[in-house]
């Protein structure tokens, strides 16, 4: 947990960068969504549901000892991995590292190609979220 | 092939390959490479593809036509309107409706029944009225009429679907003959989540044997079997261009010449007038009543061309061709373990919508695009039906004049590569 939150993109985006193609970084993602650990069913419930995402998405964001930690899940295993990813790169940080952190991951990993725009509002709302998660707790500081 | 009846499942009926070797060089659009793969697409239930005809005949119309239709006198208005009426005559003989009169232009089916929904509710629906859907379709044929419910008061019925996905006409028929307020029976003539035909021209003789009217939604089957307003007895009917090789953004509501001519308008403005004072105005006859501002010119051009397009190659065949297709697909998807097709087996059009076990729709859909394969996941605009299924999605394969047996292999192989990358 001591990597800030810059080299854990970086280190993210390494392992996308050893990618030649669209298969294989679809492999990559249904490996990483297999290793996931699934929410527990009861909180997969409305409240924890992303809007706006084609598949299921669940959010659960927690605070303990003054850091943030995340877990999602979908029933899409591209949604469940690509979530994953930004919650392994959000969690385990203070809100205020969050906030500062403006991030690229999606982007960087060419992830943002590979899944359709409105796959993207999805996770782009999965991402308001994380930071709307730390700024409130940010303010209750 | 009756269109009104249900056809029968063609047997071992070979590929019209030689055929679909003529189709596919009309259609510039399929010869390219998506994702270093030939294009197969198969998602024509949304949208199909044009011929190059179509995109011609919406090219040269903007290239050498181009004017405001009915009050211009110069040459080009009087061109532009010509060819909008032809447009308009051509359709008629299309769906064999008694004139040209009976057709209303309109942007597609949704605003069709939209359109309907409005005069019906300003003219012959009373609050406490009954309109009949079934539970089958597809969201532009509910939410207006809910949206009626709430606005004007009046009930809707659903005739149910049973668990084989075929619609429960004793059930409806009961229905029908007991539920006297019942004003107007709406309903799907192919559905564009289970691809079962219904038998409309049975429906109709049902509902105006008690003197209810029908509307027919014929998005998904106006562009692929032969249609006769007349024969099938429907009141109204909907269809939308961009369904049957035509552009986006122009459809048709036809309409009988007796009913149209006593609905009022639905939106005011120019064209749809005969005279405007300051205190009153007097609206013009059907169709033109309900064409209100400058409509799709080159868009009905363009459906012109597409119906001459359809027409070209026969109607018969190409249904022909989407049964082969279809039960070839039938029986080679089935043959996937894990996988399992909504609907009956016989009596289906060239929409399979199927499940795969342990596979997320859209997973499927995302496998199938990197190997070139256009598909739809999702809820297909039919929630309802899919949550009476018990379902929260599928995955859709449709087929049109275009496609072959070889694309259908190739997405068998594409259902097969995507279970063993991702049921765990």
């Amino acid at each position: 947990m001591g990597d800030s939150l810059q080299e854990k993109e970086k280190q993210l985006i390494s392992e996308f960068a050893r990618i030649h193609n669209a298969q294989e970084c679809l492999g990559l993602l249904v490996a990483r969504a297999r290793k996931q650990p699934p929410l527990p069913a009861d909180e997969k419930t409305e409240t924890s549901k992303v809007a706006g995402c084609l598949s299921n998405l669940w959010f659960v964001p927690k605070m303990r000892d003054g850091r943030c930690f995340f877990q999602a899940d979908s029933d899409s295993s591209i949604v469940r991995a690509i979530a994953g990813l930004l919650c392994e790169l959000f969690s385990g940080h203070a809100p205020a590292e969050i906030l500062a952190h403006d991030t690229h991951l999606l982007q960087q990993t060419s992830l943002d190609r590979h899944i359709a725009s409105n796959r993207r509002n999805g996770l782009g709302r999965l991402i308001e979220k994380i930071r709307r998660f730390a700024s409130e707790n940010l303010a209750q500081k | 092939m009756d269109e009104n009846n249900r056809p029968s499942k063609l047997q071992g009926q070979p590929a019209d390959v030689a055929w679909a070797d003529e189709m596919r060089p009309q259609f510039p659009i399929l010869r390219q490479l998506v994702n270093g793969q030939p294009l197969a697409y198969l998602d024509n239930a949304a949208t199909t593809q044009r011929p190059q005809a179509v995109i011609d005949a919406v090219s040269n119309f903007y290239a050498r036509d181009n004017a405001n239709v009915h009050r211009g006198a110069h040459t080009l208005g009087n061109r532009a309107t010509a060819a909008f009426e032809n447009a308009r005559e051509r359709t008629a003989r299309f769906i064999n409706a008694r004139g040209a009169d009976e057709i209303i232009f309109t942007r597609g089916t949704t605003e069709g029944i939209n359109l309907l929904a409005h005069v019906l509710s300003a003219s012959l629906l009373q609050p406490g009225d009954q309109v009949l859907l079934t539970e089958m379709e597809h969201h532009a044929n509910l939410v207006p009429w809910q949206m009626l419910a709430q606005r004007h008061g009046i009930r809707i019925l659903y005739a149910p679907v049973r668990p084989d996905a075929t619609l429960d006409v004793p059930h409806l028929s009961d229905l029908i003959r007991h539920q006297p307020r019942i004003k107007l029976f709406a309903f799907v003539h192919i559905s564009n989540l289970l691809g079962m035909i219904n038998p409309a021209a049975e429906l109709c003789a049902m509902a105006r044997d008690r003197g209810t009217l029908t509307l027919v939604d014929a998005a998904q089957s106006a562009g692929h079997l032969p249609l006769d307003a007349q024969k099938m007895g429907c009141d109204f009917m909907v269809f939308s261009s961009h369904k049957m090789c035509g552009p986006t953004g122009i459809g048709v509501l036809y309409g009988r010449r007796e009913l149209l001519e006593s609905l009022p308008p639905w939106q005011g403005g120019g064209e749809m007038i005969q005279e405007v004072d300051f205190g009153r105005t007097l609206y013009a006859e059907p169709p033109y009543r309900f064409e209100a501002g400058t409509p799709n010119i080159a868009g009905a051009v363009g459906l012109h061309a597409a119906m001459d397009f359809l027409d070209c190659v026969g109607r018969a065949r190409i249904f022909h061709h989407d049964q082969d297709l279809a039960n070839y697909g039938y029986e080679q998807l089935t043959r996937i373990d894990g996988v399992r097709i909504l609907g009956a087996e016989a009596g289906r059009a060239a929409i399979l919508s199927f499940e795969l076990s342990g596979v997320h729709p859209h997973d499927l859909v995302t496998f199938a695009d990197q190997q070139g394969i256009a598909l739809r996941g999702g809820h297909h605009c039919a929630q309802p039906l899919m949550r009476k299924l018990g379902l929260s999605g599928t995955t859709r394969a449709s087929f049109y004049l275009y496609n072959t047996r070889d694309e259908i292999d190739r997405l068998v192989e594409v259902v097969r590569g995507a279970k063993k990358m991702f049921a765990f």
